[in-house]
């Protein structure tokens, strides 16, 4: 497949590979933001082709990983409700709440529907007027024009049974707590390159000038993301911080206008909690006042639990970098896609799963 | 199952009939892939696309790309076009790593 096929290629690959290790003289901690990034990393054993001194981490970009349990908890409980048709990507639903998950809600008969798209949610709002329709809205700023669209229309068609639990986060915020973290190890990252292609570059050179570090904006296919970690490695031994786009195909410097757009109306920047790693100021989004009727969060009494993690998931750890999936001891044994103990392990961007689907047997050797 | 980067591969049918994805088992929620558009649709007040990914045909909203047209390849996420693929700079940056790997065929480094 055009613009897929190429960016696989094993000889270009192999070949940036030696690149890259004709070029490192000294060890380096690079973060690949994406958790789509992390996938093709695993997939691919990219990892293995660069040279030992050079540790790839595995950043906290995974939507669903980072969802907080508290909205999960939520949605179930929503979903409970006979009156309810809960609408959710396919991803959300083995992603364990402190005590149930909505496939289980599902199982013990509430109606849960899964959307490949924010506008089946509008669509099923549509069908059924007698019914409350929730859409389980999460996502990084690559989805959440698509989601802020589900609302804008639901609005301008006057819809009263439509809402949306909203659970949106942004990547900047996060990357500027991990660099002022104590415990930060990373010293150039990979950035989002979706994300980017949504909201275009701009922060991203802030945080290169705030904190003099290298990023690039990368691809998600084997090839663009070695190509990323050369970017990064030329940098880094010529000792600059500057910020480069590799994934020239799709990001643009200002990224796309008519996305933002959308998002700026419907959305705005709020404090939001992040699953694993707790409250990170101004990176998330909520509906504007104006989209008030559409808030599920202030349509239904819904309860505020703050709820614990599961003591044995090291989620958080994993999120940020610190430690690797096989750190832990419930991996592949307690923990499987099967039977999650966190959300990293359930969804197709989370790190967890990435090692179970394709390090599971080499770390068993 | 259809999800990731990886939807059309294990999708790819006989290429005469056309087939919509309906396996919605897993969304990744970042992921976005590209796909060639077909048909402009203009629905109402929405303009949209059928776009094609290897064998499979989905319809895409081209609200955010207002500028694709026939026959572009456009990054689609959660069925929305998030923009139109750069051919030129695609080509540019491809020709680039190609000819690295040309090259690399012709005189091979020996392993570190």
């Amino acid at each position: 497949m055009k613009y897929l096929d190429e960016y696989r290629d094993q000889r270009i690959a192999l070949a940036l590979a030696a690149e890259i290790v004709q070029r490192t003289a000294r060890p380096w901690v690079l973060m690949e933001i994406c958790g789509g990034q992390t996938h093709t990393i695993m997939r691919y054993g990219i990892d293995e082709l660069l040279p030992r001194g050079i540790e790839l981490v595995h950043g906290p970009g995974c939507p669903v990983c980072v969802t907080p349990l508290e909205i999960v908890d939520k949605a179930i409980e929503l979903a409970l409700r006979p009156d309810v048709i809960l609408v959710s990507y396919g991803d959300m639903l083995r992603v364990p709440g402190s005590r149930s998950d909505l496939l289980r809600a599902k199982a013990q008969g509430a109606d849960v529907r899964i959307a490949y798209s924010s506008t089946e949610a509008v669509k099923i709002a549509r069908a059924n007027p007698d019914r409350k329709v929730v859409f389980l809205a999460i996502g990084f700023e690559t989805t959440a024009p698509a989601n802020a669209m589900a609302a804008w229309q639901a609005k301008r068609e006057g819809l009263t049974n439509f809402s949306m639990l909203v659970s949106h986060v942004l990547v900047p915020p996060a990357i500027r707590a991990l660099m002022v973290s104590q415990t930060n190890r990373v010293q150039a990252f990979i950035a989002p390159g979706h994300v980017c292609t949504v909201v275009g570059c701009k922060d991203y050179e802030d945080l290169v000038r705030d904190f003099r570090v290298p990023i690039v904006v990368g691809g998600f296919e084997p090839v663009d993301i070695l190509e990323a970690v050369l970017m990064l490695i030329r940098q880094l031994e010529a000792g600059e911080a500057k910020l480069e786009n590799q994934y020239v195909r799709s990001v643009s410097y200002q990224g796309n206008l008519p996305a933002q757009q959308i998002m700026a109306e419907v959305f705005e920047v709020a404090d939001q909690k992040w699953r694993g790693i707790g409250p990170i100021p101004h990176s998330g989004l909520r509906l504007r006042s104006e989209y008030a009727d559409y808030d599920a969060d202030r349509i239904f009494d819904l309860r505020e639990l703050s709820v614990d993690e599961p003591a044995e998931c090291i989620s958080a750890q994993v999120l940020q970098g610190l430690k690797k999936p096989t750190d832990c001891p419930a991996f592949g044994m307690r923990c499987t896609p099967e039977n999650p103990l966190g959300a990293p392990m359930v969804s197709t961007e989370g790190a967890c799963a990435a090692y179970y689907h394709y390090r599971r047997h080499t770390v068993a050797s | 199952m259809c999800h990731s980067s990886h939807c059309s591969v294990s999708f790819v049918t006989d290429r005469g009939s056309e087939q919509y994805c309906t396996d919605y088992g897993e969304t990744a929620v970042c992921l976005a892939i590209p796909g060639k558009i077909l048909e402009i649709q203009e629905l109402g007040q929405m303009r949209a696309a059928r776009v094609q990914f290897g064998g499979i045909v989905r319809q895409v909203s081209l609200d955010f790309v207002p500028e694709a047209g026939l026959g572009d390849y456009v990054m689609v996420h959660v069925g929305f076009a998030i923009s139109r693929v750069d051919s030129s700079e695609a080509e540019r940056t491809y020709k680039l790593l190609q000819e690295m790997g040309a090259l690399e065929a012709e005189f091979p480094r020996a392993e570190p």
